[in-house]
């Protein structure tokens, strides 16, 4: 047997412990087995709540309409056990978790069990409509997060897909001029060979020339269906010097290289330059008191680094993280390298990356 | 006659290329070769060629601001810049042409084309690229939407007929072909026209043809 239980199964657990120490401890309770069988029936429906949320709201509110409904046949006083009230954390995560139409059936359960609890005991309206707001709260909180974090998924992947984008069109581009250099050679071999008359030389050159030619009608239809306004990546590391210095009363910028940075290929650049750019103005946005920002730059001969760190007071995390994060990590991953960010160990924000180096 | 050509472009084999490719033409004599703006301008000024090739995306001096040293509209004796890229769709083509170029071609664009546009360039009888030009220049129209610089009425009815003419991409010889007129009657329509809007190419003339309603995108 193993003890490795998700947390809906620990919740159900303790849901049957807390049921069962309350009918021992309240001896004045009506009808003490039946309610021990609805707290077992609730603990069983949070331990579903798991796989089948909106099944587990529908057996806990039908178990808890059940029980009143019970009571008032048989004339009795109907009972309350309090552990019942889990039932509302249930169609909070149906509404949460589980699509759009479906939590509606659990609701309607639940407010089912509402009437009959309202039916079965006289109570004030106020109590009444107190029950019912909690409930219609607990499933309307459910549906927000649920819509925000549908939202928010839908901006990562765009973010995502820009990116991808971007990094296509860098590509692309970079590429298009060395077949464009290609091309203007194999014309001007060409119009050298063409004055010798060395047929078979022409003969290969016009064929580099046509697959040239054709290549370059290929990139060109990509490039400019990629095309957006975003300006031309930048083509030199000395991009991210030009950020050192201080920005008005904003932190001091710090920048210092390690290695041979030169000769890397044009997309790494443009991916180093990019993430120092985005880490800096994250840091002069978001660090508190921050009073500087350092940028190593290491290139070792199979990798380049860039660690940014600012010394801003402790960041938490979400505070922190944002689209630009999560767009910096898809191209640094999309060219084979590692990203992380996240706050440093004694004070501020650390950015790390590395991508594999592949030299001009 | 022969045409002095300067060639600017960061791509060495890319200059190289090209150099063979006009070098290897009676007519045309390279006289020098650039790797940025700023060395491409300084060479011009010096060397006084018939027409620059300017690549756009060049180090130090990029090609727009390098076109707008030696032809803009504070240059008393411009010269003629043809751009050259490796993407028609690149938007700093548009800025390079209201820079002052005399137009702009692919950088694979072939031996023929390449020499027939420095010829173009240097006599200024024919739009270069005229297609693509006219539609590029035709985006003007939207971007500077403002009243016409100068009202079309100042023109002859002639010579309205002309500068539509351009407008469509023809050359001198075609329009004299279309109005049934010498080849030296459309030189001095164009040459009167260009001094009536103060135009100081075939390419402002197409954009002033847009500003001032003659033609339409």
């Amino acid at each position: 047997m193993t003890f490795t239980r998700t947390p809906h199964q620990w919740a159900a657990i303790a849901v049957l412990l807390v049921a069962t120490a309350e009918v021992a401890v309240r001896p004045e309770m009506p009808w003490r087995p039946v309610a021990l069988c609805l707290g077992v029936t609730v603990a069983i429906a949070t331990w579903l709540s798991g796989s089948r949320p909106t099944a587990a709201v529908v057996v806990g509110f039908g178990a808890i309409a059940a029980a009143d409904l019970a009571a008032v046949l048989a004339g009795a006083r109907p009972f309350t056990l309090g552990t019942a009230v889990v039932a509302v954390a249930l169609l909070y995560l149906s509404f949460r978790r589980d699509g759009t139409w479906r939590p509606m059936g659990g609701l309607a359960v639940a407010l089912l069990a509402w009437g009959v609890a309202v039916a079965a005991e006289p109570t004030s309206a106020t109590d009444a409509v107190g029950g019912l707001a909690v409930l219609l709260l607990a499933a309307m909180t459910g549906a927000v997060l649920r819509y925000r974090a549908i939202v928010r998924g839908q901006l990562v992947e765009q973010v995502r897909s820009r990116e991808r984008e971007a990094l296509a069109r860098d590509l692309h581009d970079t590429v298009a001029h060395h077949v464009t250099a290609i091309a203007v050679q194999a014309q001007a071999g060409l119009v050298v060979v063409g004055a010798s008359n060395l047929d078979g030389a022409a003969d290969s050159l016009r064929v580099i020339e046509r697959e040239a030619a054709a290549a370059m009608t290929e990139m060109r239809a990509v490039v400019g269906a990629l095309r957006s306004p975003a300006p031309s990546p930048a083509s030199d590391l000395a991009a991210v010097d030009e950020l050192a210095g201080q920005d008005g009363a904003g932190p001091d910028v710090v920048v210092t290289r390690h290695g041979n940075l030169t000769g890397l290929s044009p997309t790494t650049t443009a991916a180093v330059v990019r993430a120092a750019r985005e880490s800096v103005a994250n840091a002069r946005r978001h660090a508190r008191n921050a009073r500087s920002i350092r940028l190593d730059l290491t290139a070792t001969p199979v990798e380049v680094r860039l660690i940014v760190t600012d010394d801003g007071d402790r960041a938490t995390a979400p505070e922190r993280g944002g689209f630009g994060l999560i767009g910096m990590a898809e191209r640094v991953e999309l060219l084979g390298g590692s990203f992380s960010a996240g706050p440093a160990t004694d004070r501020g924000w650390v950015v790390r990356l590395s991508i594999p180096v592949r030299r001009r | 006659m022969t045409w002095r050509v300067v060639i600017a472009d960061d791509q060495e084999i890319v200059r190289a290329g090209l150099a063979t490719i006009l070098q290897a033409h009676p007519d045309i004599e390279v006289v020098g070769q650039a790797a940025n703006g700023r060395e491409a301008v300084d060479m011009a000024q010096r060397l006084r060629p018939d027409v620059c090739l300017m690549d756009l995306r060049m180090p130090i001096m990029d090609g727009v601001e390098a076109t707008r040293e030696l032809a803009g509209p504070e240059v008393d004796d411009p010269i003629a810049v043809v751009v050259v890229t490796t993407f028609d769709t690149d938007d700093h083509v548009a800025d390079a042409l209201r820079a002052g170029a005399r137009g702009f071609l692919l950088k694979d664009s072939g031996p023929e084309v390449l020499v027939h546009a420095i010829e173009a360039a240097a006599t200024g009888n024919a739009l270069i690229s005229p297609s693509v030009t006219a539609r590029l220049l035709a985006r003007f129209a939207d971007v500077a939407a403002a009243p016409a610089r100068q009202v079309a009425a100042d023109l002859t009815a002639r010579e309205q007929d002309v500068v539509i003419a351009v407008a469509q991409g023809l050359s001198n010889d075609e329009i004299a072909r279309s109005l049934h007129v010498s080849l030296s009657t459309v030189k001095f329509h164009v040459s009167s026209v260009m001094t009536k809007i103060s135009a100081r190419n075939r390419v402002e003339i197409v954009i002033w043809a847009y500003q001032a309603r003659l033609v339409s995108p």
